[in-house]
């Protein structure tokens, strides 16, 4: 009897927990998992929502035409050299920052508060004051000017110039975030080992390079994975910046700022090419997949 | 761990199927509301132009008690087309949507709108006073999918006040053009404000003898004139510092840097009249066609139109509302109200003459000006297109004559393959 009793409220119990489960797995279903195959599923196809009775089976003909399509070779192109710049600058500068804002130096809530700050801001407001810092006869491009013989031009005007200030907005936004994270690994390492560095005569560079860093093995992997993936899928700083000063066509002038998740933004809802689009998706997700792997190989070989 | 599984499927599919229910209410009624037929206006609007489009609806709302017309409006062009999209693949669309030709010829290639002749036949509505460019921008194979809203030219605005000064005359040919660009640019202005848009060059390029379009409606992108038509710009930006784009001074648009007087002359709308008329105080500006070349003044239409969705469940009536809604004393109502809009009605311009006689050159040109579409190739072309001007425009090092005509072979090859 008193068995059986037990026996229906454990049943009770693990039926309440399917239910307070359900809403998570249904909204992950319904927002994450179909969309997901949908949309992979949608990458064979020719497919535009306008008329989805007329879709068409085309195999790999979008991932084929993908990599045959200037535009998308030049995102891909774009959206690698941010990560080979915003990535390794945004990791060095912000744990800069976070070794900075955690010694005793006077005000460094104030520090603390103002790095972190940009990002907390609206990209779009970010992207804007840029832009309007980087135009021409202000007194950043008179500076350049002056100092490296730069032409006095807008510089998201400037097919040369437009990416390296997507890679100022992207640095500018995402090193606070990351100076946060690193506080968080600073403040795990050990003071003793700084004090048994001090007694043996170490200096404070030598400290940071032979405790600081390696001690942040962890952390550094996160920052860069997370900010490897970030830079894969930017979307907003280029865009904002692409279309400043009269322009309609993201990712200008003449696609210097075209990257990847732009270019299939364009294609999904300017020319309403869902199947292509959801091949540069996977296109995407499959870099980001690898990258991910080779780091944590990479990571953990240096472990060993 | 089935069992487990089991039971979250269960718990799952409950909810699914009470979603799904939810959402299988009827649909019908949301096309009528106490009895009265619900039509819904799509499209993008200022907040002047919604505010006036508001009124207008009000007031045909009143009148026809049976129906209630609600506006469904986006602040941008860019977001109405990207809603567009999930409204008709779920069968939501506005009864009526407004379109420009780019998007309506993706639109019509989708069987996403559906012929107009039967309806403007039952409500009686006229089509042979509208403009031939604009109507034919809108027909396919001899059925009309869109009714011509308004249209818009594209025009040299000059600062009288500057051409004054240096007893310099409005340009009349391209040559003129140019040479009065190249006395205007000071230190602190331009002579000419241009975008590299094709919406801005096609004059240029038509000028010089290429059509953009033939007349059998395909592309024809790499013929002579096109590529002297934009070296002609390209020249004016690089070469003789002239010219310039309002992206290198940092404005938003034309109005900004031409009412700033950062530049002599500007080639923009007529859109851009409103905005001069109620915020520039400061100097004297004037309004001419764009110039001519060996004879030959090709100008520029704009137009908008509003076409019906296939999921439309009244369309009947939504024709009766747009043949209230667009009758030209309508139109040139919002015209006036500052929403930029001239009656697509030949027989309406010597109305808008008389109010505006600075329009009359302009408006003169109507009869032999071309619209601006392109046909099949829509707004994947124009994209492209404005991209390559673009390269040309930033990249002094590739706008030779033989580059251009270079890009142009490769645009040609890619559209014919499309």
């Amino acid at each position: 009897m008193r068995n059986s009793v037990i026996n229906k409220i454990k049943g009770y119990n693990s039926l309440a927990g399917y239910f307070f489960i359900a809403p998570v797995v249904l909204l992950m279903t319904v927002f994450l998992i179909y969309p997901t195959i949908y949309s992979f599923i949608l990458s064979f196809k020719e497919f535009s929502f306008f008329s989805p009775a007329d879709s068409k089976w085309v195999g790999l003909g979008n991932y084929v035409t993908l990599f045959r399509d200037p535009e998308f070779l030049q995102a891909f192109k774009n959206t690698f050299v941010l990560v080979l710049t915003v990535v390794p600058i945004s990791t060095v500068l912000a744990l800069v920052m976070a070794v900075l804002v955690n010694s005793k130096v006077k005000g460094k809530t104030f520090f603390r508060v103002s790095f972190f700050l940009p990002n907390v801001t609206s990209t779009v407001a970010i992207g804007t004051i840029l832009g309007f810092l980087f135009r021409k006869d202000s007194f950043i491009v008179l500076f350049f000017a002056k100092l490296f013989g730069f032409e006095n031009i807008s510089w998201f005007a400037d097919v040369h110039l437009a990416l390296p200030l997507v890679i100022i907005a992207m640095i500018f936004t995402f090193s606070g975030f990351y100076m946060i994270i690193y506080l968080a690994g600073l403040q795990e390492i050990s003071k003793d080992y700084y004090e048994a560095a001090d007694i043996d005569g170490a200096g404070k560079v030598r400290q940071f390079l032979k405790i600081t860093v390696p001690l942040l093995k962890n952390t550094h992997f996160l920052v860069i994975m997370m900010l490897v993936i970030n830079t894969f899928q930017i979307f907003d700083q280029p865009y904002v910046i692409s279309t400043f000063g009269n322009s309609s066509i993201p990712g200008g002038p003449a696609g210097s700022t075209m990257t990847l998740v732009m270019f299939l933004y364009t294609r999904a809802f300017n020319y309403f090419e869902m199947g292509y689009a959801s091949a540069a998706a996977f296109v995407l997700f499959a870099v980001i997949f690898i990258f991910t792997i080779v780091q944590k190989r990479f990571f953990d070989l240096k472990e060993k | 761990m089935l069992k487990i599984l089991k039971n979250t499927v269960i718990v799952n599919l409950l909810l699914f199927l009470g979603l799904f229910l939810c959402s299988c209410s009827d649909n019908s009624s949301k096309n009528t509301e106490n009895g009265k037929i619900v039509l819904k206006l799509g499209g993008w609007y200022t907040i002047q132009a919604l505010d006036a489009t508001q009124k207008k609806i009000d007031q045909y709302n009143k009148e026809n008690p049976d129906v209630e017309v609600k506006v469904v409006a986006y602040s941008s062009a860019t977001s109405y087309f990207q809603n567009l999209q999930g409204q008709i693949a779920s069968k939501t669309a506005p009864d009526m949507l407004l379109l420009e030709p780019n998007i309506f010829q993706m639109l019509y290639k989708n069987h996403a709108i559906i012929s107009l002749d039967e309806y403007i036949k039952k409500v009686g509505y006229k089509t042979g006073d509208i403009y031939k460019a604009l109507l034919d921008g809108y027909m396919i194979d001899g059925k009309l999918y869109a009714i011509p809203s308004d249209f818009n030219m594209l025009a040299l605005y000059y600062n009288k006040d500057m051409l004054d000064k240096t007893g310099l005359n409005v340009p009349e040919t391209y040559e003129e053009l140019r040479s009065t660009a190249k006395k205007l640019t000071t230190n602190n202005v331009y002579g000419l404000n241009i975008n590299p848009l094709i919406g801005r060059i096609m004059p240029f390029i038509e000028a010089f003898g290429g059509e953009i379009i033939s007349g059998s409606g395909n592309l024809q992108i790499n013929t002579k004139g096109k590529a002297e038509g934009i070296k002609f710009i390209m020249d004016m930006y690089n070469k003789d510092k002239s010219a310039v784009t309002c992206k290198v001074l940092g404005d938003g648009w034309t109005g900004d840097t031409f009412g700033k007087q950062k530049a002599a002359m500007a080639v923009e709308g007529t859109w851009m009249i409103g905005y001069l008329r109620n915020n520039i105080k400061g100097f004297k500006w004037g309004i001419a066609p764009m110039p001519a070349e060996k004879g030959k003044a090709p100008q520029l239409m704009f137009s908008g139109a509003y076409a019906v969705p296939v999921c439309s469940k009244h369309p009947l009536e939504a024709v009766k509302f747009l043949k209230w809604y667009l009758a030209p004393e309508n139109v040139f109502e919002g015209f006036l109200a500052g929403s930029q809009s001239i009656p697509v009605q030949k027989s309406y311009k010597s109305k808008v003459i008389k109010k505006f006689p600075e329009l009359k050159e302009l408006l003169d040109k109507t009869q032999n000006a071309s619209m601006y579409s392109f046909g099949k190739a829509g707004k994947k072309f124009e994209d492209y297109i404005n991209n390559i001007l673009e390269i040309l425009a930033y990249m002094p090092e590739k706008d030779s004559l033989k580059n251009i005509q270079n890009e142009l072979d490769q645009v040609q090859s890619r559209f014919e393959l499309q």
